[in-house]
């Protein structure tokens, strides 16, 4: 019978780790769509992408509240703790970057704006990349739980440290009366990115704590 | 009631009032984190302002500290929950404890990287104008963490929402700041290394504004059970339930300008594919 409950239990916890998968694909797809947004400035592209986080939102809710039930019903201890808190952990990170996503997306009726930043804008475009690439693997070391992989992200911790200072190597180039509020919008871009791929790092991070179980890899994740 | 039924019920009491005390102890070593943090902010804008190494260093020593509280504490949480199994707003109170730590450790990093900031500026000379600006970024940052802290002492829900509200002047100051080095930088009196230190710097105030709207947001989830995402989250219902691709909000949303002034005279070309580089010309 204990064997029955601890079986169901178990099961109940994979299809934590599948929801919280599937709520990380949709934001995959919102990154996506952030990308077009700043290729194209795509109006119609941004209103899926503003629509497609409300969804997501409603996942989080949701998950966030069968994480509540689970720890209050089944007390789970040990792995099964650490589990059900990296989950709600991950789910929190997996929600800011959907809301990272969107502050470039709302850029979309200043895209002009952006493009005439030439050099700036070119980098913008490579951290999106960068951004999405680090998001991606975060997203496969969780389907997978793959200790490697989660390892690989901290290690690459600061990967935008680099382009983020050529972006203002670049922003203090521009000149001309639109210079400031051009390199304003492009702030608030390049910050967005820059955070999403921190928050693939932390993924990254609470994922190989919540695979070995070591606390000094905790504080890894915090640092 | 029987001796034996007597002794549970006065052990279930004492189990309540042991798991409330942890509770207790837990938010006020929060709130001592949150204090070392709230106090090194105006540490670090000194050592910036006054090209102070000693005191640079000093903060750089202090995140130590700080993350072993807080790597203490997000253990201490995953034990309350192990073994008392909290319901209801007891739950909210552990969950929203781990969701701070990691708040308030971040901003505890982001003043450290104040510190670092301005080691590598070192021995820059700032107009009055920038000085200003820092100084006073770093007293919007430090007031925005001392009235979430104050938020989360008095469960103040009110106090915690309006930290969305009260982190716009920071940003406006931000806005003004990095205005002021493009200026400063043009005038040939700051050197661009110096300007892309400066401006990164001023990223991590506004990003310790964040930190505390964010720890605005976690406790009004802690007195009320709201979260911010349940406001997308029943747009999405509603959505469902008259089956309309997007809603006239992110319309809304698309229309309003997110960041600063308008341009006023873009000399450039339209936006039909032509070269983006008109008026604004790198240098």
């Amino acid at each position: 019978m204990a064997g029955t409950v601890r079986h169901a239990f178990s099961a109940e916890l994979d299809q934590l780790r599948l929801q919280v998968e599937l709520m990380a694909v949709r934001v995959d797809q919102n990154l996506e769509r952030m990308r077009e947004v700043l290729i194209t400035g795509d109006h119609r592209v941004a209103e899926v992408a503003l629509a497609a986080d409300d969804d997501i939102d409603a996942m989080n809710v949701s998950l966030t509240g069968r994480c509540y039930d689970l720890i209050a019903r089944e007390a789970p201890v040990a792995s099964d703790l650490r589990f059900v808190v990296s989950a709600l952990r991950v789910l929190g990170e997996l929600e800011r970057v959907g809301d990272l996503a969107l502050r470039v997306v709302k850029l979309a009726p200043d895209w002009d704006l952006l493009r005439r930043g030439g050099a700036t804008y070119e980098i913008l475009l490579s951290m999106a990349d960068l951004a999405v690439g680090q998001y991606r693997e975060a997203l496969e070391a969780w389907s997978s739980q793959d200790l490697g992989l989660a390892e690989a992200l901290v290690l690459s911790g600061r990967v935008m440290e680099p382009v983020n200072e050529r972006l203002m190597r670049e922003l203090l180039r521009l000149e001309g009366p639109a210079a400031v509020p051009c390199a304003l919008r492009t702030l608030v871009a390049g910050r967005a990115l820059d955070r999403i791929a921190d928050h693939a790092a932390v993924i990254g991070a609470r994922l190989r704590y919540l695979l070995t179980g070591d606390p000094d890899h905790l504080a890894s994740e915090i640092r | 009631m029987n001796s034996e039924g007597f002794a549970a019920v006065t052990n279930q009491i004492d189990i309540r009032k042991s798991f409330h005390q942890q509770l207790d102890e837990l938010q006020h070593d929060i709130v001592r984190m949150a204090a070392m943090v709230t106090e090194a902010v105006p540490r670090g804008t000194a050592a910036l302002l006054d090209g102070d190494l000693h005191g640079a260093q000093m903060l750089i020593e202090g995140d130590d500290p700080l993350d072993a509280l807080a790597l203490e504490l997000e253990e201490r949480c995953y034990q309350i929950l192990a073994l008392q199994q909290p319901m209801a707003s007891d739950l909210r109170a552990i969950v929203t404890a781990i969701r701070m730590i990691s708040e308030i450790e971040r901003s505890g990093d982001l003043v450290v990287n104040v510190a670092k900031g301005a080691r590598r500026i070192y021995g820059t000379e700032f107009t009055p104008r920038l000085r200003g600006l820092i100084g006073q970024m770093g007293e919007e940052a430090t007031r925005l963490f001392r009235i979430a802290v104050d938020a989360y002492v008095e469960h103040d829900a009110a106090m915690a929402a309006a930290l969305d509200d009260l982190d716009d002047r920071l940003d406006a100051l931000h806005r003004d700041y990095i205005q002021e080095i493009f200026v400063t930088h043009g005038e040939g009196t700051l050197e661009i290394r110096a300007g892309v230190q400066l401006a990164l710097i001023g990223r991590y105030y506004e990003r310790i504004g964040d930190h505390a709207v964010n720890i605005g947001e976690r406790i009004r989830y802690m007195v009320t059970g709201w979260l911010p995402e349940q406001t997308g989250a029943a747009r999405e219902a509603v959505r469902r339930h008259t089956n309309e691709p997007a809603s006239a909000d992110a319309l809304a949303d698309l229309a309003t300008p997110s960041v600063g002034p308008e341009p006023t005279t873009p000399s450039a070309p339209g936006a039909d594919g032509a070269e983006p580089s008109t008026g604004l010309g790198g240098g």
